[in-house]
């Protein structure tokens, strides 16, 4: 910025500097009271005995030891990832499916893609509500249709298996955050020139060719952004649980954020569940580097 | 998804400034009032009143009797029933409870374990209350024979029971079972009246219902749950031969699937659809509109039983209240609770509405009917659980003792495995 041909006076670049922060302070007021303090707080408290009545007691890495070789964090751990990758990799193939489908110009497409859109505006709370409702065995309206259809037997109750219920949870999943997902891939499809298609189209390629040699491939930056996305919101899910499972049936649907809450607000054990945090942030960390990682990988080669 | 990072951070980050402000004033800040001091004033002042929702139907009216008679107001917030401990924690070392403390009555014994309620004691000997309460509600707010709160809302668990349906499957409908063969008989009879009809009821995934309606079985028997320190006691024949008895029920199809994952939205609704022999529940006031619909059918209540003819027991649940240590307005707020345990207040409010009251020495008029007369009676022989690691324990959807409950009733497993096991988690809880 200081290589044009006639040069600035100091004071200059320091106004520059100053407007800059100026510009970013209120920002980094925000993130550095509620996202550092507090982060840098949890860690200190992640290495105290800290019950919620009562005086804390310094206890060193005792409360990451017990962490990491609880059973049930262990189980939680599991099942978290077992509910990401299925609901990964169901939502983004669902959502690019979406994408190709309402992309063309056609009558009523607005009116469609609002459709898909609208659940992605309600909160996973009022979400799981919902679902919970309808799904119920006694009152729902989904068990009514299934059972009327012959789908399911009489008197089925799908919050009394874990595979059931695990399948409705990643159903609303998808339902729910399937709108942002399939505008960001459009978003993407849109970027593309309309030549390389004539190109391809002239080459004689197939739909099917299409979609896997220039669709994906040009879309690969909006496609590892919705896997980011997915991967990471599916990770620390905890209110889709809490309103429809409560972790049940047997434990067998407790996430990792859930046992995070279960470990401060249930148990009342607050160091203990600082230290969870930190377990829960550490693999977050890594699971984003490695993704980002692998979308320059991807980005380099094509 | 940094956005929900973020949350989760915050939320900790929170809960240390909150626990800070504890050390900061030295944990507690109780002033130096005592009870020899306080006087019952009626100024105009004005007094905070922190309530679960749920009981809207007696603790607001009552609120609302006594703005309508005092100088002083009475300001009700309803606090969420699964944040009440967390905001009361953390309004607690801040120094900012409100004047009167009315929660969950298993919830008492944390909040005199941590010394933030006042000593009645004294107070309620001199206004006549003592020894005229509700036994359960009085027993879960002391300590070392202090009485640090009075019962303010008090129901009791016993079992709801078709009449109607009794009748049709050939049994007398007023002389209800009194014996666990007795119930297992009857149920049997009723489930066989039809395809959509159950023995009984009991909404198994709900936690804090099953030590409401469970727990009486094992109580029933002469064995207690919770031990003089404050552990619990498990693994034991009374719990066994309970659990035993539920699964037999359900495995002999008398109780419908449903329970299993019902946490806590069919307490009464099952029952109300006419369908069901017997259900596990509690009354307070149980009528047609807690029932929700007008039920086509005549039902009565009774207590439920032990095997052994003569054996029963019940929980008596709902809420206490507590005048809190850091009120600045003591003297008011004893005014209200003076006049919330007095027996005009159960006799003239209490009754009118009509709820159960918190005074055992009053008459119920037979007019209220037995929804209101044998709650009454059992309320004297309540029950409860004291203890400050309820909440881990007992309430929580992740604790051993809804786990004992599914495990054996639901999935089959061994009684004497499942107790074993649910007592080794609460030992590790509460050691």
């Amino acid at each position: 910025m200081t290589t044009t041909g006639r040069r600035r006076p100091p004071s200059g670049a320091v106004r520059e500097a100053l407007t800059g922060w100026g510009l970013a302070l209120p920002a980094t007021i925000l993130v550095a009271v509620f996202f550092v303090l507090p982060f840098v707080m949890n860690l200190g408290m992640s290495f105290f005995d800290w019950p919620t009545f009562g005086t804390p007691s310094f206890t060193g890495i005792d409360n990451y030891q017990a962490v990491l070789t609880d059973p049930d964090f262990g189980r939680a751990a599991l099942f978290t990832v077992g509910y990401t990758v299925g609901c990964s990799v169901l939502g983004v193939a669902v959502s690019l499916g979406l994408a190709i489908l309402v992309r063309p110009k056609f009558r009523g497409r607005t009116a469609i893609r609002t459709v898909l859109f609208a659940p992605f505006t309600i909160g996973f709370a009022p979400a799981g509500l919902l679902f919970l409702a309808m799904s119920n065995t006694r009152t729902g309206v989904l068990p009514a249709i299934a059972i009327s259809l012959g789908l399911a037997p009489h008197g089925t109750d799908w919050f009394a298996d874990t595979g059931s219920t695990l399948v409705l949870v990643i159903i609303m999943t998808v339902w729910k955050t399937i709108g942002l997902t399939m505008l960001v891939l459009i978003i993407g499809m849109d970027s593309i020139p309309e030549e390389v298609y004539e190109a391809a189209k002239l080459d004689g390629a197939n739909g099917w060719t299409t979609l896997t040699r220039i669709t994906l491939p040009l879309i690969m930056k909006p496609l590892s952004l919705v896997i980011l996305l997915t991967v990471t919101t599916t990770f620390l899910g905890f209110d889709q649980f809490f309103t429809l499972t409560e972790g049940g049936p047997n434990n067998s649907t407790v996430t990792i954020v859930y046992y995070l809450y279960n470990a401060a607000f249930v148990n009342l054990d607050r160091g203990y569940a600082a230290s969870v945090a930190v377990v829960v942030v550490a693999i977050m960390a890594a699971i984003s580097i490695f993704q980002v990682r692998l979308q320059r990988g991807k980005g380099g080669a094509s | 998804m940094k956005r929900n990072k973020g949350v989760v951070l915050t939320a900790a980050g929170l809960t240390l400034t909150g626990a800070l402000a504890l050390s900061a004033c030295g944990g507690g800040g109780a002033s130096e009032t005592s009870a020899a001091d306080i006087e019952a004033t009626d100024d105009g002042a004005t007094l905070s009143l922190w309530v679960r929702p749920g009981n809207e139907a007696v603790t607001d009216q009552i609120v609302e009797a006594y703005n309508d008679s005092h100088e002083n107001t009475v300001e009700i917030t309803h606090v969420p029933a699964d944040q009440y401990v967390t905001k009361y924690a953390q309004s607690a070392q801040s120094g900012s409870l409100p004047d009167i403390l009315a929660a969950d009555l298993v919830f008492m014994p944390q909040i005199v374990d941590n010394g933030t309620a006042l000593d009645l004691t004294d107070l309620l000997e001199e206004s006549g209350a003592a020894g005229n309460l509700a036994p359960a509600h009085v027993q879960a707010a002391s300590a070392d024979g202090r009485i640090y709160g009075v019962p303010y809302v008090t129901d009791t668990s016993l079992y709801l029971y078709n009449k109607t349906l009794l009748e049709q499957a050939g049994l007398d409908p007023e002389a209800p079972p009194t014996t666990w063969d007795g119930v297992a008989d009857a149920a049997e009879k009723i489930t066989a009246l039809g395809d959509d009809y159950y023995g009984a009821y009991i909404s198994g995934n709900a936690p804090g219902s099953l030590a409401y309606s469970f727990t009486p079985m094992i109580w029933a028997q002469g064995q207690s749950v919770v031990t003089e320190d404050g552990g619990f006691d498990l693994d034991n024949e009374a719990t066994q031969n309970a659990l035993q008895f539920m699964q037999d029920l359900y495995e002999n199809g008398d109780i419908p699937t449903s329970s299993k994952t019902d946490g806590g939205d069919g307490f009464f609704s099952v029952f109300a659809s006419g369908k069901i022999g017997f259900n596990f529940s509690g009354g307070n006031g149980v009528n047609t509109s807690t029932l929700g619909t007008d039920p086509q059918f005549d039902f009565g209540l009774a207590p439920i039983p032990g095997p052994e003819d003569g054996q029963w027991a019940t929980f008596s649940g709902g809420d206490a209240v507590a005048i809190s240590t850091q009120s600045e307005n003591k003297n008011q707020a004893w005014d209200f609770v003076a006049w919330l345990t007095s027996t005009e207040t159960s006799n003239d409010v209490y009754l009118s509405l009509p709820a159960l009251p918190p005074r055992t020495d009053v008459e119920i008029p037979a007019e209220l009917g037995d929804q209101f007369t044998v709650p009454a009676e059992l309320v004297r022989d309540g029950q409860t659980y004291v203890t400050t690691n309820y909440n881990e324990t007992i309430a929580s959807a992740q604790g051993p003792w809804v786990e004992m409950f599914q495990s054996v009733v639901f999935d089959g497993a061994d009684p004497a495995e499942a107790t074993k096991k649910a007592q080794a988690a609460a030992d590790e809880i509460t050691k």
